[in-house]
């Protein structure tokens, strides 16, 4: 897998790889132009189909699209620069540009001037170049086409692109990998170039986190949340890492930011719902669940609050018929944590009544107990 | 803190980006050593379209080859999930999958 982004670029594969770039783009079209028929990702799709047509001569067309996105999305710099360029007929081949930024990941500038020569035999610059390069990049890596799509990576920033979005397309391209290490080098990096970038940060916390260094993640988590507060992703991952820290009010706290910005959020649901019950907060527990009402998690948190306080088994036993995935998965041990709070008596007359009831069969209920009642800690 | 859900998270959510599912459309999270994974999966890759395009004239074998590759997806998905240390289990709530003990992932629409 590495050697898809470690090894040294050679002269031969940037000649490939010039050589593919017409068909990539014919792929390319094929896949925007159904993306569009089925209006998925609009309108921010136009963005790349307006360029891959700008940048292979369909100029006219490739400006309808921009305008047509200008119209829905009129305030992001991006778009508007992309269309006042169109307007006044960006050329296709460019200024060069004579200062690239120093790049250290993969020795990145170091192989740059090594090629330059030929990048520039090979590659056009200017307005769109970078933006066309670095789509044929994603694309590519959308198919697993590892080694091609770093270097269209690298071509995009030849071409003229920023060194925090090509740090950031790098760090994603081995993250995907599972090349965590570099993932944080290049994330790092980039996040050193623009501690602003939208969404270094996040992206990089969770490689963070993944390869244990848990305070790092959580700094990183804190900064992003506070240039964005309104991000419930962020509150939520902060919700996590203190529940992990065994700090319930903190991670309670998040819970609630993430479900301030939306209610239906189904992780911050599902986490504060067991940060309540741990905490034994009956009170809130009932209004918690009153306050979901027609929301589908609402059902199953009151089966298990009903199961805690000990409800009527008869009423119960209702409750589950209504989810009869619900009792599948709690046979085959899913919901453990929620199981293991119930009175043990209870629960051993509950699936002794499900029994008699017929909704498991006898085999399952003997299971159940040997899990959930002999056996506990095995 | 030893393997906890926190790192579990990313973990599976750096699984959901190897197979080329769209991250933003699923909710993930573990809570202890249970996955629970809510959404909808979706591929946007050459692959998937090039079926709606190739199949555009049959909407019943369109949805056949679509479902056979989002099956694989959902497969590998749940196996390497499972394969996890400190993975206990996973439950979902995929929109139009369901997977169902001893049968694996059953399409319950069409869409």
């Amino acid at each position: 897998m590495d050697e898809n982004i470690r090894k040294p670029i050679r002269e031969e594969e940037l000649t490939v790889l010039a050589q593919r770039v017409e068909e990539d783009t014919r792929e390319a079209f094929v896949f925007f132009k159904q993306m569009l028929k089925e209006k998925k990702g609009y309108p921010d799709i136009l963005f790349p189909y307006s360029v891959l047509l700008y940048c292979a001569g369909a100029t006219e067309e490739a400006g309808k699209y921009m305008e047509e996105l200008n119209r829905i999305n009129d305030h992001y710099e991006l778009y508007t620069r992309a269309r006042a360029a169109m307007a006044q007929g960006a050329a296709a081949d460019g200024v060069f540009p004579k200062n690239y930024p120093s790049v250290e990941f993969l020795d990145v500038t170091t192989q740059l001037e090594k090629n330059k020569a030929l990048l520039k035999k090979l590659f056009f610059t200017g307005e769109f170049a970078s933006h066309y390069y670095s789509i044929l990049g994603h694309m590519s890596q959308a198919d697993s086409r590892w080694r091609r799509s770093f270097l269209y990576f690298f071509a995009s920033f030849y071409a003229g692109g920023k060194k925090d979005d090509l740090l950031f397309s790098l760090g994603q391209l081995c993250y995907s990998q599972g090349e965590l290490t570099l993932a944080a080098q290049a994330l790092g990096e980039g996040l050193k170039t623009n501690p602003h970038h939208d969404k270094m940060g996040l992206e990089l916390s969770y490689v963070e986190s993944e390869v244990g260094r848990f305070d790092r993640a959580r700094e990183l988590l804190l900064d992003v949340f506070a240039q964005h507060p309104d991000w419930p992703d962020v509150a939520y991952r902060l919700a996590e890492y203190y529940y992990s820290d065994h700090n319930i009010e903190k991670a309670l706290d998040y819970c609630n930011r993430a479900l301030a910005v939306n209610p239906s959020y189904y992780s911050a649901n599902m986490l504060k719902f067991r940060l309540l019950m741990v905490k034994d907060a009956t009170d809130a527990l009932e209004d918690f669940i009153g306050s979901l009402e027609g929301h589908p998690m609402a059902g199953i948190f009151q089966i298990f609050f009903a199961m805690k306080t000990k409800t009527d088994k008869h009423r119960v036993t209702e409750l589950l018929k209504d989810l009869p995935l619900l009792k599948e998965e709690i046979i085959e041990g899913l919901w453990d944590d929620m199981i293991r709070m119930v009175d043990k008596a209870y629960l051993e007359d509950l699936f002794e009544s499900l029994v008699r009831e017929k909704l498991i069969s006898e085999e399952e209920g003997r299971e159940a107990i040997k899990r959930y009642i002999r056996h506990e800690h095995q | 803190m030893s393997i906890s859900d926190f790192q579990l998270t990313s973990m599976i959510r750096r699984v959901i980006v190897s197979l080329g599912l769209q991250t933003s459309l699923l909710d993930i999270t573990v809570i202890n050593g249970v996955a629970y994974i809510k959404g909808k999966i979706e591929r946007q890759d050459v692959t998937i379209m090039k079926i709606r395009r190739d199949y555009a004239f049959s909407q019943e074998m369109m949805q056949e080859k679509l479902s056979h590759e989002y099956r694989y997806t959902l497969e590998a998905l749940d196996r390497q999930i499972r394969a996890m240390p400190g993975i206990h289990g996973a439950v979902y709530k995929i929109k139009d999958w369901e997977r169902r003990i001893g049968k694996g992932w059953i399409r319950t629409h069409g869409g």
